[in-house]
This record gives C-alpha cells, structure tokens and sequence, in this order.
C-alpha cells in the first residue's frame, strides 16, 4: 500500500498530463493497488473532446454586411476616391446584435487587416473608418471625462497638430455627448480622434488631420465601412465625422462642426 | 501616443494574426458574459485593445495567448463591473440563449447539457475550465492569460472536474439507460 495522499489537484493534473504538476510515478504505482483511488480517478473523469465540441457549437453569426465588406468591389481609394455603400443591408443595433454577429465583426477585423497591410488603401480616411469599424457603444459608454478635464487633455491632443479646439463645441449637440480625446498617427503624422457617444448607443469619432494641399472642401456625405461619415477640408486641416447609420446626424453635425471651424 | 497606425513588426504580427484568433476569443467572451451581443462586444473591444497596443506585442510569442490576457483583462476590470451596475452581471447563463436550439439532435441535446453544466460552473472554475479544456492552454498559460498562480488554477480545475465528472456521468447514464 502506498502511504501518500493524493490531492484533487494532483489527481486532476495527472488525468491532464500536466506531469510537471503531478507526481505521476507514484499515482501510477498507488493506482495499480488501490482501489479507492480508481474510484476517486474515475469520479474526476470527463471526456475533454465531448466538452470542446460542445463549445465548437458556439459560432458568432455571419451578417449579411461582412460578405459585401469583404468583396473586392470595395474597396476604394482614399479621400478622393469613390467609397460605396458597403452595407446595403444596414447594420443591426448594437445591443440587439452586433452588426448582426461576431463573424460579422470578426471579419471586420479582417477587412481592418486587409485595409491595414494594402498598399492600394492608402487613404488616411479608410483607416479611420476601418478603425472607428471596431469600436462599440460599450468601447466608449463608461467613459464619463468632467468637463475641466476633458479641456486639458484636448488641449493636450489638439496641440499635436498644431490646433487649439474648446469643449463646449464638441458639446453643442442634442444627443451626442463629447466622451475623449485621443492622439493617433497614420504614416508617422499626428492624427487625433475626438469620441462622441449617441443617446441610441452609436459610436462617433471626428478625426482631423493636417492637409497637405490647401484645397477646401464642403462636408461630404459618405458611406465608409457601412457607417456614416462626412469628410471636409478646412484651414489646412482634413476632417472626417464617422460613425453610426444616421446620415442626417452626421450631416448636422458636420455641417455645425464646419461652421464653427473647430 | 496610440500607436495603431505605426507600422512594426509586431503591428503587422498582430494585424495578420487578429482574424484568426478572434473566433476563440470570441467563445472565451460568450463563456464570461453569458449573452452573444456582450461577447460581440468584448471580443471587439479585445481586437481594438490588441490593435492600440501592438507595439507592446511581442512578435516571437503567441498572439493568442496575449489576446485571451487582453479580453480577460477587460472584463475583470471593465465589463464585468458594467454588467454587474447594469444588473447583468447575475443573471444565469442559459445554452438555450446562445446556442440554437432547433438545430438539436440526441448528440448535440447531451452536449448542450454539458455546455449548460460548464457555463452554470462559478466564473473562475468556468474561465479555467474553459481555457484548459476546450481552448488547450497548459495549465502555465491559462495561469498566465487569468494572471494566478498555477497553484490557484488547479484548485479551480479539480472544483469543476468534480461537477463535470459527475454529469457525465449523468449523461452517460442517461444515454445507457434510453
């Protein structure tokens, strides 16, 4: 008989073959005499395989706006360029299934890598949205900056590109509410992203940049990465209003936005 | 700064790698949150996580590994209190929310059962059973992605493969009994 008292753990990481956990010759030994230890093995057995594909079950849904996504067809230029509607289907609320499941989004994630790693997407625009793509309402919804605070960090942010911005315009919209600020970069240039929440739970980013020509342009409206969005040329600095289905909001905001030459 | 849009070695490690690892993710997050819009939105916040932070990425070592840590990470510190303020965080998971139930046959009516026993498991025996069982890990990575001692994990595991073993056994019994 054996005189070493096996913990649980022991016998649990023995069944694992976790050897470096368990001491395996003597449960091997004890094993082959002990009957109540057989019992207390047998009574810790489970069927690994049987557990995993109980999980392989587990599928995020695929939604109808990832396969348009992914086509080839769009994909575009950049701020020039022509950017379709990549989401005829529209996107389901946020809550109630996110763009209508994870493959969904999983496959955003591969758009954002294809967007990312393709020499073709160069457009500083298209990786905003393909980055604004990630975002979700609970990416920004417990973010809760008191005003003071949110002027020092925009301060902050707004001062790498060369800006000076205040809260109170990032403030001035019904149902919109200001959440943060944060610096960014494309291609080793300074980008900043200002986040917005809607009162509907979408996520909006206004992204400005410094142009490299000084052509000025009027708010355009756009669909990029089935979200909306509004790009516009101003002082010397690009701006893009992204987020969320609501044309017409996107459209206020970034027509107030202009007009206020923030 | 964030330093998404720089181009390194390990942005585009992770960049490459992201797609792929997203799917487990995506079920580790089902198994903490209980619901497929919360798992949506963690495993995203994970990826969006991942892609700011990419330069902190090793690009000798395992993405996923480093993934999972992230996800986990968010929901302790973030998700999970969200849920809990909300009054969400303590609601019982139920298979029949996230798994489709008209799909079933005998075979996948047993497993569901034994996902159900798995997703009823308290969280932490849940978190480990699910990263060592059905994920893969070594009980050194999984210790490492729930950031506990080794020692911790096991006792976790040995709690669940008491309950677990014991509805297989049901299971079992029940399909030798039919």
């Amino acid at each position: 008989m054996h005189d070493r008292y096996f913990t649980d753990e022991e016998l649990v990481a023995y069944l694992d073959g976790e050897t470096d956990f368990a001491p395996v010759a003597e449960i091997t030994a004890a094993l082959a005499q002990d009957p109540a230890l057989q019992a207390r093995l047998a009574a810790l057995e489970i069927d690994r395989a049987v557990l995993a594909e109980g999980f392989a079950d587990l599928q995020p849904e695929a939604g109808p706006r990832s396969v348009a996504v992914l086509s080839p067809g769009a994909r575009h230029g950049g701020w020039s360029g022509q950017i379709a509607d990549p989401a005829p289907h529209g996107r389901a609320g946020l809550r109630s299934g996110f763009w209508g499941g994870a493959v969904a989004a999983a496959l955003v994630v591969g758009v954002f890598l294809g967007a990312a790693l393709s020499p073709s997407r160069d457009g500083w625009a298209e990786y905003v949205a393909a980055y604004q793509a990630l975002y979700s309402n609970s990416t920004l919804a417990h973010i809760d900056v008191p005003t003071p605070l949110q002027q020092a960090e925009l301060d902050r942010v707004a001062a790498s590109i060369g800006k000076s911005m205040s809260v109170e315009h990032l403030q001035i919209f019904p149902d919109v509410r200001f959440a943060r600020s944060q610096i960014l970069s494309f291609e080793g240039q300074p980008l900043i992203q200002l986040a917005f929440l809607t009162s509907t739970g979408d996520p909006l980013a206004l992204c400005i940049m410094r142009a490299e020509e000084g052509t000025e342009r009027a708010p355009e409206l756009r669909r990029m990465e089935g979200l909306s969005a509004a790009l516009w040329q101003q002082g010397g600095y690009r701006y893009i209003l992204i987020g969320g289905e609501d044309d017409a909001l996107i459209g206020r905001m970034s027509a107030s936005l202009a007009a206020m030459n923030v | 700064m964030v330093s998404f849009f720089r181009r390194k070695p390990s942005d585009a490690a992770v960049r490459e790698g992201l797609s792929q690892v997203f799917p487990r993710v995506w079920r580790y997050a089902l198994s903490l949150t209980g619901s497929r819009p919360e798992a949506d939105d963690l495993a995203q916040a994970a990826c969006l996580r991942a892609m700011e932070r990419a330069d902190q990425f090793q690009p000798d070592s395992h993405l996923d590994r480093w993934v999972f840590r992230i996800a986990h990470n968010l929901w302790v510190t973030e998700v999970r209190h969200r849920q809990v303020r909300s009054g969400n965080g303590l609601v019982g998971i139920e298979t029949a929310e996230i798994v489709d139930p008209t799909q079933d046959s005998d075979v996948r009516q047993e497993r569901r059962e034994l996902l159900q026993a798995v997703l009823h498991l308290p969280e932490v025996q849940r978190q480990a059973v699910v990263l060592v069982y059905v994920e893969g890990y070594s009980y050194r990575d999984a210790a490492m992605i729930l950031d506990v001692p080794v020692g911790t994990l096991m006792s976790r595991l040995a709690a669940a493969r008491a309950v677990l073993a014991q509805k297989f056994r049901t299971e079992k019994g029940g399909r030798n009994a039919r």
